[in-house]
């Protein structure tokens, strides 16, 4: 079946596939699958390298757990965003250090001179990573599942294993500590009041 | 927890922080995509298209019973002795071979008293 044939795939469908075998499968939910995967967990860890070594366990996972998917019990993605979690608190623990805000923020896409503008991306990305280091992790992590993934709330407390109701006052009290850091920054980062 | 008009304010103010933070997904390198890509196709080549496949379906009676057994080889040897034991109940002559002359005078009725009514004037 050719790549493009998966395109209109959903990633449960696409992760049956894989399990019959199919190769194409394969390389759509790798392509399609790692960089989210990689993304969040560079935003739970602030740590490129890190990151890169966490998305790679996560997705082995994925394709571990393939022959065993129950279709209909969970979306792939949320099962996902839970392995990145877990993975990144053990990887925490174990590293003993704090988040470093910088290695996370993402690279340009091409090595031509930065722009002013690409520039600007680059501090408001570094000044909110920085923001959402200094965050309780479960804080973080719904902050970022809410606001920057763009999950709802019952897919984050499926994914965090909690209530809405927890969920909600972990997003509100990380949303509180965020702009205490950030909105003395926000003229500094260029965001003009409308 | 319901949200007050401070955190709407907050929230709001937030905003174009978050938007762009959706916008600049980390590129993945060429390398980790190998990586995981490498992943998948050992994995799918040790599982071989659902090799770690379902549970098995639940025996039924005569599978219990094939399995309580010892499965097919004692199966076999069940159906080759029951076999045998019809052969020889066949070709088993009237009187058997190796039996001395004389062998019935040690022969013992534990129930003289007890008359078999076998019919047909025998």
């Amino acid at each position: 079946m050719p790549l493009d044939a998966h395109d209109d795939l959903s990633d449960e469908d696409l992760l049956d596939a894989f399990a019959r075998g199919d190769r194409a499968a394969a390389r759509a939910l790798t392509l399609r699958l790692t960089p989210r995967v990689l993304a969040h967990a560079a935003r739970l860890l602030g740590n490129r390298a890190e990151a890169e070594d966490v998305a790679q366990e996560a997705m082995l996972r994925l394709w571990r757990q393939a022959p065993r998917w129950r279709a209909g019990e969970a979306r792939v993605t949320t099962w996902l965003y839970r392995v990145v979690a877990n993975l990144c608190i053990d990887r925490q623990r174990r590293l003993r250090r704090g988040p470093v805000a910088l290695d996370a923020v993402p690279e340009p896409p091409d090595p031509a001179p930065a722009a002013p503008a690409r520039m600007q991306d680059r501090a408001r990305a570094e000044a909110l990573q920085a923001a959402l280091a200094g965050l309780p992790a479960r804080q973080r992590q719904a902050v970022v599942l809410r606001h920057i993934e763009g999950c709802a709330n019952p897919e984050i407390a499926a994914i965090m294993e909690t209530t809405v109701e927890a969920v909600e006052s972990l997003t509100t009290r990380g949303r509180r500590a965020l702009f205490a850091a950030l909105a003395a920054r926000k003229e500094e980062l260029g965001y003009v009041d409308e | 927890m319901s949200m007050s008009d401070e955190d709407k304010r907050q929230e709001a103010a937030l905003e174009p922080f978050f938007e762009d933070a959706r916008r600049q997904v980390p590129d993945a390198s060429a390398r980790l995509m190998a990586r995981v890509l490498q992943d998948a196709e050992a994995a799918q080549a040790l599982q071989g298209g659902r090799a770690v496949a379902r549970p098995a379906a639940p025996l039924r009676l005569w599978g219990r019973l094939r399995q309580g057994l010892g499965g097919w080889p004692a199966m076999a040897g069940l159906g080759v002795a029951g076999l045998a034991g019809v052969w020889i109940g066949l070709a088993l002559p009237a009187t058997l071979p190796g039996l001395a002359p004389g062998a019935g005078d040690y022969l013992v009725d534990v129930a003289p008293g007890l008359v078999l009514e076998t019919g047909g004037g025998f």
